[in-house]
This record gives structure tokens, sequence and C-alpha cells, in this order.
């Protein structure tokens, strides 16, 4: 092997994969990330520009984590290596589907916006959302692993 | 195109809809309506309808004895309509051409969703000219106009009118403007003079301005709805809004009259009394059977809960911080006119040419919901008073503007002429209709047939 460390890493998602990927996956994680901040913020001042805050984070994090979707899902089929990315991929579509149903419930007008069901939404997809991450840096160690 | 949009997304798994509000809408009408716990869904119910007018002939559907046509047509989305002593009647015709600033991701789509229930004219048509009060005159009384004239023109989203002491009064969107004015001109060039700024600026949501002068002509009364469907603009935002204020219509002095009145419209004193009657748009989005709209008289100094409250002292979940305090002192309103109908005209019959026991009742416009998949409204309806107050059920007195999943017309604005017959006008059917009763004249005409054989 003749290829350099960063351009082994990519062969996860075989050998002329563009490492487009790795650079939208961390816009939904953020997203939902902030979504959550925001909705504690709004929590502790019941003003509604954190409300608003959030529901375009969970827009944006969602538009992020569809084009990195359907990404992944182009490149989990050309992948050789399809069982290491699988609990990534797991956690990241859960985290997304939760976020549709969040968004809607963040569309109400004031507190129930948040309280109880958006808050709680909020933390599991987040949860799950780091977890995708987890995931993927340990799938792409693997695969450095595997092609080394 | 030409299918009915009735988009319901309960099919989504986590919506649980269905379940929630399964009350008979029956309940909701008159002093103790029904009110079911709120259910916010998922994604709340949509139910608008494609907006296709009145072809030639077609007209909305009056009691058997009565008969409606059409005084004006060709309007351009007429709302309000005021009668005035001398035959002449003044047509609102208002559009409210600036769009609201997107705040959140959901803005856009309802702006969508509403305009669908809005749009009259057919794709690639431009609108007609609008935001001016058309004169027309029915010098005989026949519900035949003579005349028809612009009697004031570049106007901005004008809604309530008043005629008092030489002026013309205009309430527009953004200011209460006045003009001279002796009933019987056709037309009035005199530049106008502004009285008083209303609450406009950039959102204004409920941009309609109800007017009415008080029957001493000492005061103007004008509505101002709210900024949002629940303060979910902030509470800036709602500076003077949500209230009906009084105006000094000399000085231009104005003074909050009562509060928490979410969209109020059609303000109106009960014949021979100083009371100030309106109804009340109440809020959306708590499920399809909750809140009830309103009619109700309204106190001085009075509060009714907008937004911490609804219906009384009914605590709105959606409001935070709450306001305990102004909740224990909000009045309850005296008329439930069931769930989302959208009443915003209102007028009491003062004519004698109906049968009496419309006499000292109330007609109240029904433009319609949008946030129910089964419809309410998108008709005029009666209410029976006796001693001021209202009795009884609300009865369907106009209707037919919503057939086969189709809105033919939407009424709005409602008023008594002064040969006692009911005008409406119709913004959707871009129509003022005039509502006459016809049975005594047939009894009369049979019984003078009669005394004729006899002869």
């Amino acid at each position: 092997m003749a290829r350099s460390v960063a351009s082994t890493s990519v062969r996860l998602l075989g050998p002329n994969a563009h490492p487009l990927y790795p650079a939208l996956l961390p816009v939904p994680i953020l997203c939902f990330v902030g979504a959550l901040i925001t909705d504690l913020a709004y929590i502790a001042s019941a003003d509604m520009m954190w409300l608003d805050f959030s529901s375009w984070l969970l827009l944006a994090g969602l538009i992020g984590g569809g084009l990195a979707g359907v990404l992944l899902i182009v490149e989990l089929v050309r992948a050789r290596e399809r069982r290491a990315l699988l609990p990534h991929f797991v956690f990241l579509l859960a985290a997304w589907v939760i976020e549709v149903f969040n968004s809607f419930i963040h569309a109400r007008d004031g507190w129930t916006a948040v309280v109880p069901s958006g808050l709680s939404l909020s933390i599991v997809a987040t949860v799950l959302g780091l977890l995708a991450g987890w995931f993927w840096q340990s799938a792409r160690h693997r695969s450095v692993e595997i092609v080394r | 195109m030409t299918r009915t949009l009735i988009t319901t997304f309960c099919v989504l798994p986590l919506a649980a809809c269905g379940s929630g509000q399964a009350i008979d809408p029956n309940n909701q009408f008159g002093a103790n309506p029904l009110l079911p716990a709120p259910h916010e869904q998922l994604v709340a119910d949509v139910g608008v309808f494609e907006t296709v007018g009145w072809q030639n002939g077609e007209t909305p559907t009056v009691p058997v004895g009565f008969q409606i046509a059409a005084v004006a047509q060709h309007l351009s989305n007429p709302r309000n309509v005021l009668a005035l002593p001398n035959g002449d009647v003044l047509i609102v015709e208002s559009r409210n051409e600036s769009g609201e600033p997107v705040q959140r991701p959901k803005d856009p789509i309802r702006d969508w969703i509403m305009s669908r229930a809005h749009s009259q004219t057919k794709s690639g048509q431009a609108p007609l000219a609008s935001n001016r009060i058309t004169l027309v005159r029915d010098a005989n009384g026949d519900g035949r106009p003579e005349l028809r004239s612009v009697l004031v023109d570049h106007l901005h989203a004008p809604f309530g009118i008043a005629v008092l002491g030489g002026f013309l009064y205009v309430a527009n969107t953004d200011a209460i403007v006045r003009y001279p004015f002796t009933p019987g001109e056709t037309r009035i060039t005199a530049p106008g003079t502004k009285l008083v700024d209303l609450p406009a600026g950039s959102i204004n949501h409920h941009w309609t301005k109800s007017l009415v002068a008080s029957p001493d002509g000492s005061r103007l009364f004008v509505s101002v709805g709210s900024n949002s469907n629940a303060m979910e603009r902030g509470s800036d935002a709602e500076r003077d809004r949500a209230a009906i204020h009084a105006v000094d219509p000399r000085t231009g002095l104005m003074k909050t009259f009562a509060t928490g009145l979410r969209n109020p419209n059609g303000l109106t004193f009960y014949p021979g009394s100083n009371t100030l009657w309106t109804v009340v748009n109440e809020r959306d989005e708590l499920g399809p059977n909750l809140v009830p709209d309103y009619m109700t008289s309204v106190r001085p100094g009075g509060f009714y809960g907008w937004p911490y409250s609804y219906y009384g002292q009914h605590v709105d979940p959606r409001v935070r911080p709450q306001r305990p305090d102004l909740v224990t002192r909000a009045i309850r309103p005296d008329y439930a006119l069931s769930s989302h109908v959208a009443a915003l005209g209102l007028t009491f019959y003062t004519g004698a040419s109906f049968p009496d026991r419309f006499r000292g009742g109330a007609f109240v416009g029904e433009h319609g919901s949008w946030n129910r998949t089964d419809p309410h409204g998108y008709k005029v309806a009666f209410i029976g008073f006796r001693d001021a107050r209202p009795t009884g059920n609300p009865q369907d007195f106009v209707t037919g503007f919503l057939k086969d999943g189709k809105a033919h017309g939407r009424p709005v604005g409602v008023a008594i002429d002064r040969t006692g017959a009911l005008l409406i006008a119709d913004d959707v059917g871009n129509t003022v209709w005039r509502v006459s009763y016809t049975g005594n004249r047939i009894a009369s005409r049979s019984s003078s047939a009669s005394g004729a054989g006899t002869l």
C-alpha cells in the first residue's frame, strides 16, 4: 500500500470516494446538540427567541442530516466493510427520525413546544446523534486498522 | 388544482389524534359551552377549500320566505358594509398586501395554507384594485342599485368605517383617517386627515380594525386584534393589541376600553343601549373543538383572558410566564358561537321588514374555519335576543357559501339597510349580498288577489 494514512482512512467508503460525508456529518450532530441547549435556555427564560432558535436548529440539522444520510447510503452501497458502519448509520437515522417529530412538536405556540415532549425528544436525539458520531469515529479507526 | 385541499396529517404514527375532543360541536353554543381538554396534535388539523366564486345565477341559500340577490358584484375583496340612512351602501374593499416576517419554519407553511383559503383570482389574472370604499346607491330601495362609484381610493387595508358629524372615519390597518363627508356625496376628493395611529408594524397578524361610533357620537370604538395566535411573537409585539380602544373623534385621544380579546371584530352597540358588543376569534391549535369563538357585551375595563386564559379562566398551557393575577379577573364571555367559525361580522336587527322573531337579534358573519377537517362557519348565523341578552342556539340564516368542498364565497361584515334587509360582504365571492323578506309580500299579494276576487 503506497497510500498515505489520510487517504486510507476513506477507503472504508470505497477507494475513490471523496470525503464529503465527514464534512457534512457534524452538521446534524451540532444542530441537535444546539437545539437541546436552546431548549434549556427557553425553559430557563420563557423567551420565545430561544424556541425560535430551537426550531431553526432542528430544521438545519434535518437538512444537513438528510443530505449526509443520502451520501451515507450511497457510500454504504459501495462500501466493502458495511458492518463496521452499521451502528453509526442506525444511530444517526434514529436521531434524524426523532427530530422530524420534534420539529412538529416545536411548531407549537409556546411552552408546550418544549415542555415536556420537545425537551425529551431533544435529549434522546442528542444522545443518539453523539453516539452516531462516536461509532463513526470507531468505524473510521477500525477501517484504518483494517487497511493497514 | 381543481381538487379540494383537505390536508390531514393524522396518519403520522405519533399523531394520536381522533381520541381527544370527541364532543358534539352543538354543545359549544350559548352561555355554557362544553370545553374539552386542550389537545395539541402533532400537526394541527387543517381544512381549507378551493375558492371558486359564484357562477351567474348562483347565490347563497336563504330560508323560505326570504330572497337573496347581489347588490354589487365583481368587487375586489369586500370585507365590510355600512348602510346609510339615505339608502347608500358603503362597501369596504380591502386587502392586506404586506406579508408577515418569517420567525419560525412553520410560518411560511401557515402563510401558504392561509393564502389558499383566500385566493380569489384565477391563476394568471392580476388582482383587481382594492383598498377603497365603493358607494352603491339604491334610492328606491328595491335592491337593484342605480349608481356605483368609488367614494375613496388608495386606502391602507381598511376595515371599519363610521359616519359621524360631517366626517367619514376610516379605520385603516395603521391609523384612523377622517374625510369630510355628507351623506349623498358619491366621491370624496378632499385628502384624509389622520386622527390617530393604530398598532400595525411589520407583523400586523390580525390586521382588521373594526370601528363604531357610540350612540351619543362622543366616542369612536376601534378594535385591534392580536399579533399572534397565543403570544408566540413575544409580549412586545402585543402592545395595545387584543383590545378595544375608545377614541375621541375630535382630538384623537385614544384610551384602552377593554383587553384580552384575541381578535375582536364587528363592534356594534345594542340598539337603544350604551352596551358595546363584539364577536371575537379565539385561539387555534388547541384542537378542533377548542376554543369556541364568541359574541359578548364588552365591559369597560374588562379583561377577557387572552393570551393567558380562554373562555374565562381556563389557562392556556402554552403561554409563559403565566399570569394568575390576570386570569382571576378574566371575564367569561356571554355567548359561544362554536370553535373556529371565524366570526368577523356582527349586526343587530334594527329593521321592521323581517318577522317579529328577528327584532333585536344578532346576525353574525362567520368567515369559516381552517383549523378543523370538518368545516365550521361559512355562513351567516342568527341568534335571537330576549331582554337584550342572547337566547337559544344560533340558527343558520344564510348558508351555501361552502358547497361540495368548494368555497363559493366567505361572509365577513354584515349590516342592516334602511329597508330592513340584511347586507353581507362576501370577500371570496367578491359580492355584497342583500337578503330581504318576501313572505309578507307574497301573503299580501295573495290577500289582495283574493280581495280582487271578491270584487
